[in-house]
């Protein structure tokens, strides 16, 4: 008695005449595909992570848990068009450069950033002086 | 003799390799030095300590944003075209060039200068102030030198715009001069 033939290894004929054949490694290239795309999906996400940490952007995104609050605090320069590049220096322009500037500069004189002491022990009231004061 | 040697210069090296490591107890500087009142302290107040150095995080972040945009829009909305316009003129402005060109060098050293400090506080923030107070001082003690290092930075970019408005002064007079 003739033992069946597998299925997988039936020969397959299509419309090109030539005579195929379905091997088990064939009809997992389908799984392979998937699962292959899921790896490569998450080195890509492992390659954009390092990217978003190293560069320095995870620092300042403000989408992070936490920030809800501030995202409207950011100051948007949007409306300030700045001077242009092209056109006669004449004492007009120079005029127009030294109002825009002197308005810019008062900003960046306007706050003491990063100046003061905030991380001392004496403002965290941690130092040797406040700890025995609060004891007493 | 030369056993002892041997094992005496390994011990020396492995002294030396462990005074290097940062982050322990034992390379605290004589001004982190931490006393038991201030452990103490620091676990008692911990959430407390925590709750305000998140914030300070927070605030500090935002600051960093609204600088940033600040100096940059500088560089690329007034120094820069300004530039740009007087070299089209055929004008000299290499002294505003240079000071545009020292701006933007201080300009990556604060982002760089943030950055250092966003990792070091961030490592204050993950310690457990209740379990590793030392360590939580000397983490702290080291963002602190960090933030002090950033507020320097942001000082030269402040005495940087000045001197570019500066410059520009001195440049305009020179115009008006040589237009007489």
């Amino acid at each position: 008695m003739n033992e069946p033939t597998p299925i997988e290894q039936l020969p397959v004929h299509d419309n090109d005449g030539i005579t195929h054949e379905t091997t088990a490694p064939k009809k997992h290239q389908f799984l392979l595909m998937v699962c292959g795309s899921i790896v490569i999906a998450i080195m890509l996400v492992l390659m954009s992570m390092a990217l978003y940490v190293s560069s320095g952007a995870s620092q300042l995104d403000l989408s992070r848990p936490g920030y809800e609050s501030l995202r409207e605090q950011v100051r948007g320069d949007e409306t300030f068009k700045g001077f242009s590049a092209s056109g006669a220096i004449d004492e007009a322009a120079l005029k127009e450069f030294d109002k825009l500037y002197a308005e810019k500069l008062q900003e960046t004189q306007a706050v003491d950033a990063f100046g003061k002491d905030v991380l001392s022990p004496e403002s965290l009231e941690i130092d040797q002086a406040s700890v025995l004061k609060s004891a007493q | 003799m030369k056993r002892l040697l041997v094992t005496g210069s390994i011990v020396a090296a492995l002294a030396v390799v462990f005074a290097m490591q940062p982050g322990t107890t034992r390379s605290l500087s004589t001004e982190n030095r931490v006393t038991d009142e201030q452990i103490a302290a620091i676990k008692t107040h911990c959430l407390a300590l925590q709750a305000s150095l998140n914030q300070l995080h927070q605030t500090d972040t935002l600051l960093r944003l609204n600088r940033g945009k600040l100096y940059q829009t500088m560089v690329d909305k007034l120094m820069s075209p300004l530039n740009q316009r007087i070299a089209s003129n055929q004008l000299d402005g290499s002294r505003l060039v240079k000071t545009t060109a020292s701006f933007n060098q201080t300009y990556q050293d604060f982002k760089k200068k943030y950055s250092t400090y966003e990792v070091a506080l961030g490592e204050v923030l993950k310690t457990d102030c209740t379990r590793q107070p030392s360590i939580f001082y000397s983490r702290l003690a080291d963002a602190r030198k960090k933030r002090q290092d950033l507020g320097k930075v942001n000082q030269q970019l402040v005495a940087g715009a000045e001197e570019y408005q500066t410059e520009f002064a001195a440049f305009r007079k020179k115009i008006a001069k040589e237009a007489e």
